[in-house]
């Protein structure tokens, strides 16, 4: 809880990549399972995984402005803040991304080859 | 942080001949170079550090320079084997219907110059600039994993000379440098050519990942005291992502050339549809190692242009966050995009989709990375001089290659210039454009780092111009020739189709390609012998290599720099904060912490030793052994454990019995 509270400087560099690489196998296989049952799941699925990014990125936001639950007195301030922007950029990048995967899913019929 | 003292004060004058090229541990606690005069200090880490004389201490070196110089020797060579291979089949493609090369020879060629400026020149030749570069940069006095690094080299070089002997004796593999199944399976790959590609991958990548955990190790844990994350240069930041991309994509092909071994020796079916095997997995294992190996080509291409063009803009790098934020993205999305090479291959759309998206999306922050060296150049005072001119040559041709790649992340697009030479001109604009040119302009940036003379400027710019005009003359035709409908990998074509003019004038632009090259080549062996002295710093750069002597001592640093910016050479100009605190009769280095490289420990550094040579023949020995047989793997075990028990063998150190 502590990590939630006072945030977590890399938060958005592990949720960004992370769901991305979800998005992008989970949907891929998914597209077998829509084609057969014709149920819309592609694109929810991106759109939970993007805001599953941006949640890291809000933790790395946190840790900017609060410190983060990881920093210790020893450490600067300076490093911190710099996982954090790097957090939050590839938190927001990546939900670009997978957002812009799942959008296909508006315009592509699943069983077309 | 002004200074650091890593223990308390003692300080012996060298007076006896230390164990630095033995196994035997010096005692545990030697003299240290806290307080030690720079002459005694010298002498003492001159000592330590050498490498051994005569063949056998040269073969034993450990030094990341000396593996380092000569891995970028040897995949020269391997560079001009491979252009040589690119002339000759130009020539035959310089009119319809010529005679000098028969299609068996022809698909030998493709494949062997596929092969050798992949494996054997663009990766190596970006791990041995960083095996270099990144030790000196991060203000350490060896790479991680010394012996770990020398076993690499031996083993790089063994496989490329298996492929080679292997060509020379009409046996190089001819199935292109992806060697698709079923083509290179064992229905219609008689012989042994294809085996030669498996094994020939199998030594390169075992190379490959050992050099990325040395790289990986040296950046994150062997780092100067206060080289905090926001404080490593933009180049090392550049060879850790590429590092982990080696990690996680090297297995993979790894893995594919194994399984296409075992189909063809052992008789497993895993590529086999009618046995239940999948033919295209072996296109998704190799295009998941393919497409980021790519980036592994690019992405140090980029750490030296962030080198070169704050060097020269005479500013630090524009938007330091932003290029560190890109290369990190890059890194990652390298894996997502595979299937953009596969769109021919009846996937469903709304699943190639997905990698289309992720294609052009990769554009942003490889733009991003443009736009911040556009900004540094605008904001600073750009004196031009040879390595600026090869990074604008850089953005004239990675961007055109850049454009043609967000054609073809498009499926439509790409199924219809699919296989033709409209690829070719894609691709040879991106690696060439996005590392060949970084890595002339960093070979002149470096080069005085490397052996302490200048190379000609004169030379340097004639150079440029000659590569520029060659290589768009031979490359950019190749968009109209492949949008005519000119296939790859053809040996000839009929006079009906009015494709020679065209050839002819691609062909003349790769000879003066070629002729570039041979330039480049007098004026290293020019510089080397007769270049002006360099001096430390001849560019006034701003990172730690040049705060050390040209070239290098053995040691690196006779005291280890303390930072305080990421251009420490620019804040600190009177005199660079040292810490202190190592003992000079062993090979010590500082283990740093990973975010803030605060001194953690002291430890060991491996000292010179012939067992990586003894396990790389060994393992090369097994490899060559195995495209015969299963058995060697059993028989090759045998003198692959007695080396690795060699190389292993407890040194006595107090820590050892610990």
């Amino acid at each position: 809880m502590r990590a939630l509270r006072l945030g977590t400087s890399w938060g958005g560099l592990v949720s960004g990549p992370l769901a991305w690489a979800i998005s992008t196998q989970l949907n891929y296989a998914l597209v077998h399972w829509q084609c057969n049952r014709q149920v819309q799941v592609v694109l929810p699925v991106a759109l939970l995984l993007a805001v599953f990014s941006l949640l890291g990125g809000a933790l790395s936001w946190r840790a900017k402005r609060q410190g983060g639950a990881a920093f210790k007195p020893e450490r600067t301030r300076d490093t911190e803040c710099f996982v954090a922007d790097l957090g939050i950029l590839a938190a927001l990048l990546f939900a670009l991304v997978i957002i812009m995967q799942g959008s296909a899913a508006l315009i592509l019929d699943e069983c077309l080859r | 942080m002004s200074s650091a003292d890593l223990t308390n004060e003692r300080d012996l004058p060298p007076g006896r001949e230390t164990s630095a090229t033995g196994d035997i541990a010096p005692e545990r606690d030697g003299p240290r170079d806290t307080g030690m005069d720079d002459a005694s200090l010298h002498r003492w880490l001159a000592r330590t550090w050498r490498t051994p004389p005569g063949i056998i201490g040269a073969l034993s070196s450990v030094d990341h320079k000396v593996i380092a110089r000569r891995y970028l020797i040897t995949a020269f060579l391997f560079l001009c084997l491979g252009g040589l291979n690119a002339v000759a089949m130009r020539v035959q493609l310089s009119g319809p219907q010529r005679g000098l090369i028969g299609p068996d020879l022809y698909n030998q060629l493709f494949t062997m110059h596929g092969v050798t400026m992949m494996f054997l020149f663009a990766v190596p030749i970006v791990q041995a600039t960083g095996i270099y570069l990144v030790p000196l940069m991060v203000g350490t006095r060896n790479i991680a994993f010394p012996r770990l690094n020398a076993f690499g080299y031996w083993v790089y070089v063994s496989g490329g000379l298996f492929a080679w002997v292997s060509f020379a004796l009409s046996m190089g593999p001819d199935v292109g440098w992806f060697a698709y199944v079923p083509l290179s399976g064992p229905e219609f790959g008689p012989g042994k050519r294809a085996d030669v590609w498996a094994q020939m991958i199998t030594y390169t990548e075992v190379s490959s990942l050992a050099v990325a955990v040395a790289t990986i190790v040296t950046v994150l844990k062997q780092r100067a005291p206060g080289m905090s994350l926001d404080k490593i240069p933009l180049y090392v930041w550049a060879l850790l992502v590429t590092s982990f991309v080696v990690v996680f994509a090297m297995p993979a092909v790894m893995i594919t050339s194994t399984f296409l071994i075992l189909d063809r020796l052992v008789g497993t079916h895993i590529f086999n549809p009618a046995e239940g095997g999948d033919a295209l997995l072996f296109q998704h294992l190799f295009w998941f190692f393919g497409h980021p190996e790519v980036y592994i080509i690019f992405l140090p291409a980029t750490g030296m242009v962030s080198s070169i063009i704050p060097a020269f803009a005479r500013r630090p790098a524009f938007g330091h966050l932003g290029l560190v934020l890109s290369l990190i993205a890059v890194g990652f999305l390298s894996f997502g995009l595979w299937v953009h090479h596969m769109f021919a291959t009846g996937l469903p759309k709304l699943g190639a989709s997905f990698f289309t998206a992720s294609s052009m999306l990769i554009a942003i922050p490889n733009g991003v990375q443009i736009f911040c060296w556009l900004a540094t150049l605008w904001e600073g005072r750009p004196v031009i001089r040879t390595p600026l001119l090869f990074v604008f040559g850089f953005f004239f041709t990675f961007v055109i290659g850049g454009l043609t790649g967000v054609m073809l992340a498009s499926v439509p697009l790409d199924l219809q210039v699919h296989d033709t030479y409209f690829v070719v001109a894609h691709f040879h604009y991106v690696l060439i454009g996005g590392s060949v040119f970084p890595l002339l302009g960093a070979a002149y940036f470096w080069f005085p780092k490397i052996t302490g003379r200048m190379m000609s400027e004169r030379l340097g710019r004639w150079h440029f111009w000659l590569a520029m005009i060659g290589f768009n003359a031979a490359f950019f035709p190749m968009h109209i020739v492949g949008l005519w409908g000119m296939p790859r990998r053809v040996y000839t074509y009929p006079a009906e189709l009015g494709w020679g003019n065209i050839n002819l004038f691609i062909s003349a632009g790769a000879v003066l390609f070629f002729v570039s090259f041979v330039l480049f080549a007098f004026n290293l062996v020019h510089g080397a012998l007769r270049g002006t002295p360099a001096g430390d710093n001849p560019w006034d750069a701003g990172t730690l290599e040049w705060a050390t002597s040209s070239p290098p001592p053995s040691y690196n640093f006779a005291r280890i720099p303390v930072v305080t910016n990421v251009e420490p050479l620019w804040a600190e100009r009177e005199a660079l904060p040292v810490a202190a605190g190592l003992r000079v009769d062993a090979r010590e280095l500082i283990v740093s912490t990973v975010a803030e490289a605060h001194p953690d420990v002291r430890e060991k550094s491996a000292t010179p030793s012939i067992w990586p040579l003894l396990a790389a023949i060994a393992v090369g020995a097994t490899f060559l052994y195995s495209i015969f047989t299963p058995w060697a793997i059993i028989w090759g075990a045998a003198p692959i454990a007695v080396t690795l028990v060699g190389w292993f063998w407890p040194k006595g150190d107090p820590e050892d019995e610990e």
